[in-house]
């Protein structure tokens, strides 16, 4: 073979081994800078949806998505961006459509707005005794409870007891099922959901008060997590596990923290400025609830600090400001 | 004599072989240089062009933030609450957005047409103007864009309202 025909080989071989190289690169760049334009108008889309007190939204991405939510961040195509906000979601978000949600977290004042975000690959049943059952209802239909977009029915343990059968065909289109007791179910219940259901979950929600605006959930894992108001009773609903939901609920407890700093320093700010006023009660009551915030506590011992500083700016008016 | 000939004549066509690969070589890296030179600018571009999308989006989202949206009697109010301004220190308690790019924010009074420009604190308050709320450290450069909304400013010792406004400026 002539020299010549070598060298163009060899040179050849070269620049194609570049070219192929350079294709792969600008493939992967183009990627990862959609994913990162994406993730960052996604925050952009919380941070605006955080002006309302409850809204919902479907976004129509018109392209197949493929999101993995942990540790409090959004990835994408090997691109990663952390999520500012509260969030609540699956730990895989996937399809072409994505639903969005908001709700403001009161504990007695705005701390957040909890966002929850889903693929709707997954049906929630709500299953109630007679005991939860208003609670249940209030829950799925309000308007600031379960988002109305978010596939969703419910039940009573009786009817589900009776058309478990049904219940499958009509959900079949489902990726998975979550069943949410809001009652005792029976060991014999529990066992036919899971001979009937192949992609079933189940989430026990227990609470001493009422209509369940406080308690425990207990994940598909076991672990149990409190939860504060019905918007975190959401996020546990809409959370892959206990693990991703206790993530959010540090950003709410890291929020109500501040936010109560800031009521505290107000109230110190007001009373220096009218020492007519008497703020020491909720000034008490604020610093020991900053104090206070943290992970382990039960939501009994939250709601009786919500309560009591409720009340006490209630009592505030007139010449006096209340705080909030 | 042929022997030398054919020896001149392969070295004459190696080096112009050489050559047209070198020159070759010599025209990709200019093309690549340029290319490369147009990619960096595109993406600057568009990283300019989210920076200002996502502060556009601070200019509406920022005013609701729990930390100084006003709250009277338990119920949300559209307004700034100016003494939460005046103890709420953004810097030291990381407000919940991010964008990616640098800005400065802070709250002007427009009406009543204010007849000084005092920087409000707890011992100027509430006779004074402007109110700093957050300064990217060690910014030496100029503001490139300078973006703002119209906010209602509350006092809730007097129960006074006034209008203001928000200004963020962006250093891109």
């Amino acid at each position: 073979m002539p020299f010549t025909t070598l060298f163009a080989i060899l040179v050849g071989a070269i620049l194609l081994l570049f070219f192929i190289g350079f294709a792969y690169k600008y493939i992967s760049f183009s990627g990862a800078l959609t994913s990162a334009e994406t993730v960052q108008a996604l925050n952009d889309e919380f941070a605006a949806f955080a002006v309302s007190d409850a809204a919902e939204k479907t976004m129509d991405f018109q392209q197949d998505f493929d999101f993995q939510y942990r540790g409090g961040s959004i990835y994408s195509g090997g691109q990663s961006q952390s999520v500012d906000q509260v969030l609540f979601a699956p730990a895989e978000i996937q399809g072409d459509v994505l639903f969005l949600a908001t709700r403001a977290v009161e504990l007695p004042y705005r701390v957040a707005n909890a966002f929850y975000l889903v693929d709707g690959r997954t049906m929630y049943l709500f299953i109630s005794d007679e005991a939860s059952k208003s609670a249940v209802d209030s829950i799925v239909s309000s308007y600031t409870a379960f988002p109305q977009t978010f596939p969703h029915a419910s039940y009573t343990l009786e009817q589900i007891t009776d058309s478990l059968a049904l219940l499958e065909e009509t959900t079949a289109m489902y990726d998975s099922v979550r069943f949410l007791f809001f009652a005792d179910p029976s060991n014999t219940l529990l066992a036919d959901i899971e001979e009937t259901f192949s992609n079933a979950e189940v989430l026990y929600v227990e609470s001493t008060v009422e209509d369940y605006t406080y308690g425990d959930v207990t994940f598909p894992n076991g672990k149990k997590a409190f939860y504060l108001g019905y918007p975190l009773l959401l996020g546990a609903m809409i959370s892959a596990d206990a693990s991703g939901y206790e993530q959010s609920i540090d950003t709410v407890l890291e929020r109500l923290a501040v936010v109560t700093g800031v009521y505290y320093d107000k109230a110190r700010f007001i009373s220096a400025r009218l020492p007519a006023c008497d703020y020491g009660a909720i000034k008490g009551y604020l610093s020991s609830y900053r104090s206070f915030v943290n992970k382990e506590a039960t939501y009994s011992q939250f709601q009786g600090y919500v309560e009591r500083v409720d009340e006490t700016n209630k009592d505030l008016g007139g010449d006096c400001p209340v705080l909030f | 004599m042929t022997v030398l000939f054919s020896s001149n004549r392969a070295q004459v066509e190696m080096m112009e072989t050489i050559l047209i690969a070198v020159i070759f070589v010599i025209l990709l890296v200019v093309a690549l240089a340029f290319y490369f030179k147009f990619s960096a600018e595109s993406v600057e571009q568009t990283a300019e062009n989210v920076c200002l999308v996502s502060n556009t989006v601070l200019l509406a989202s920022i005013a609701a933030t729990p930390e100084i949206a006003c709250s009277i009697e338990g119920q949300r109010e559209p307004c700034i609450d100016t003494t939460k301004l005046l103890v709420f220190d953004p810097n030291r308690d990381r407000l919940p957005y991010s964008t990616i790019c640098s800005q400065k924010v802070s709250f002007e009074q427009v009406y009543p047409v204010p007849d000084n420009d005092v920087v409000c604190t707890s011992n100027t308050y509430p006779d004074c103007t402007i109110y700093p709320f957050s300064e990217p450290e060690g910014t030496s450069v100029e503001a490139g864009i300078r973006i703002s909304t119209p906010v209602t400013l509350y006092y809730p010792l007097t129960e006074d309202y006034k209008l203001g406004r928000l200004v963020i400026e962006i250093f891109p």
